[in-house]
């Protein structure tokens, strides 16, 4: 398979990137998405050149780093997967793909496809987490009964790779489905209602501050996410919002 | 009388005022707060817009009822000075948040893509209903120039109370439905309204169906109510337009 790729290079966080051409040969449709970058990279390097950076990690889709935004599309145009569980197989031969960082003012580039997401990491510490004193006195995993409709809806919440699809898809680089999903999966346990209140308030305190833009329900963060994080997390968290609110 | 023509011609200045110091207040500093204040704004718009087809589709069907709601709306105290007001506050703070939403979603993205395909997965309405809140805003100027000023230059600045089509002879009979009929006699005009429904119908198709995602309802009935607020999106637009057409179709001779 013969292809043109279009990749974002930028040297570093302060300066001003460019799209860069480049031809490639000798993709087989089975390879992965990552493995085509792995290829291009080893020619760059042999050629003497920089090779492109990207995030990677563990290959197979549950770990959240890999982050192109592949010909308009985060993760690419198949749905339900992240970048490297994307397939050569879903473009054609001769065909020009676009590769370029997930782009918001909260994921700054620091390297060509690089973007530090970090902004997620404060996110969570502002409160996706509950408190438990677990020295000495761990509880039984299924001590305290849970209705099944509420623990599988959490696990759907808590599938959430945190990978930022949701922001470089939205119109507005809104955080809205990554937040709601970490504020809902603590919600529905009885374990997340203690301290419901502090982490709402403090998790959507902390998004706006990253600098992250505004939900106008477009939906397209659900579409893009690979994990198929649903909207319904979204009106959840405006309820749990709403309720905190007026708890103050 | 001239004391109320001043508090109505400022009331769009003293609103967005208001509004100024209400968006520097808590509730609206979070971004869910603003979801919320637009979506519920907006929901009562649909209302007044339902409310406003209702008295609107009498003027085809029963011409006389038109006159008399007509009359009572523009004379009546409570509709004047109360519910009017709260309509323009809403109307400014509707438009106003989208502005201030759509400065602040450019400011989350200071880089654009070179290759972004919204199509993929956003309808155009959700992804564009700045223009079409344009469009309408546009079409709020007119129709006030049409309607709103006309209104209130024979009311509150000639004093001309009576709703007469001659104000000194009683059995010239309301004048409201006359004016109405005539002000689409221009197929330019009406060529302008039904575009700006068109729009209206695009933009209530996102706005009013997401109203309820926003306020945080999203459960078992939410599919069905969702399915009531597109049907809904397309009528009333679809019936105001009827309207125009008609009334371009069947003019009062002058």
């Amino acid at each position: 398979m013969k292809l043109t790729l279009k990749i974002w290079r930028q040297k570093n966080a302060q300066a001003k990137g460019q799209m860069v051409t480049y031809p490639i040969d000798g993709i087989d449709g089975d390879m992965s998405f990552l493995e085509m970058m792995d290829v291009l990279n080893n020619g760059l390097i042999n050629k003497g050149d920089d090779p492109v950076v990207f995030d990677h990690d563990c290959r197979e889709g549950i770990c959240g780093s890999c982050s192109m935004f592949i010909n308009g599309e985060a993760h690419g145009p198949d749905r339900l997967v992240t970048t490297c569980q994307l397939h050569m197989r879903k473009f054609k031969d001769g065909d020009t793909i676009t590769i370029e960082p997930f782009r918001a003012a909260g994921f700054p580039v620091i390297k060509d496809l690089m973007v530090d997401r970090s902004s997620f990491d404060r996110i969570q510490h502002a409160g996706g987490f509950i408190s438990v004193n677990t020295s000495g006195n761990t509880q039984d995993a299924n001590a305290i009964p849970i209705e099944k409709a509420n623990a599988d809806a959490a696990f759907d919440a808590a599938t959430c790779i945190g990978c930022g699809a949701c922001v470089a898809s939205c119109k507005n680089s809104s955080a809205m489905l990554f937040v709601s999903a970490k504020v809902s999966q603590f919600a529905l346990l009885p374990q997340g209602e203690i301290e419901a209140t502090d982490r709402v308030l403090n998790m959507v305190k902390q998004m706006d501050e990253e600098g992250f833009g505004n939900c106008t329900n477009t939906g397209a963060c659900e579409v893009e996410c690979p994990k198929g994080i649903s909207l319904e997390n979204i009106a959840r968290m405006n309820r749990e919002y709403m309720a905190a609110t007026m708890k103050g | 009388m001239s004391c109320i023509v001043v508090k109505i011609t400022f009331a769009p200045y003293i609103c967005m005022n208001y509004l100024n110091q209400l968006l520097m207040s808590g509730l609206l500093k979070s971004s869910i707060g603003r979801k919320v204040a637009m979506a519920l704004s907006g929901l009562f718009l649909v209302v007044f817009l339902t409310q406003h087809f209702v008295i609107n589709s009498t003027s085809v069907l029963a011409p006389e009822l038109f006159n008399t709601w007509s009359h009572f709306m523009g004379t009546n105290g409570l509709v004047q000075f109360a519910l009017q007001p709260v309509l323009i506050l809403g109307v400014i703070f509707h438009f106003v948040m989208g502005f201030v939403l759509e400065i602040q979603n450019r400011k989350a993205r200071p880089i654009n893509y070179v290759n972004y395909k919204g199509s993929a997965n956003a309808s155009w309405m959700s992804r564009n209903m700045i223009i079409s809140g344009l469009v309408i805003l546009a079409f709020l100027g007119l129709h006030f120039y049409d309607f709103w000023i006309h209104e209130i230059t024979i009311k509150y600045v000639e004093g001309d109370m009576t709703g007469l089509v001659n104000p000194n002879d009683p059995s010239s009979g309301f004048r409201y439905l006359e004016e109405t009929v005539h002000k689409f006699e221009s197929p330019v005009r009406v060529g302008l309204y039904v575009i700006s429904f068109v729009l209206l119908a695009l933009h209530l198709w996102h706005g009013f169906a997401s109203t309820f995602q926003s306020v945080g309802f999203n459960n078992k009935y939410a599919a069905g109510l969702s399915k009531f607020a597109k049907v809904w999106s397309i009528a009333i637009p679809v019936g105001f337009i009827c309207i125009a057409v008609y009334h371009h179709f069947n003019q009062i001779p002058h």
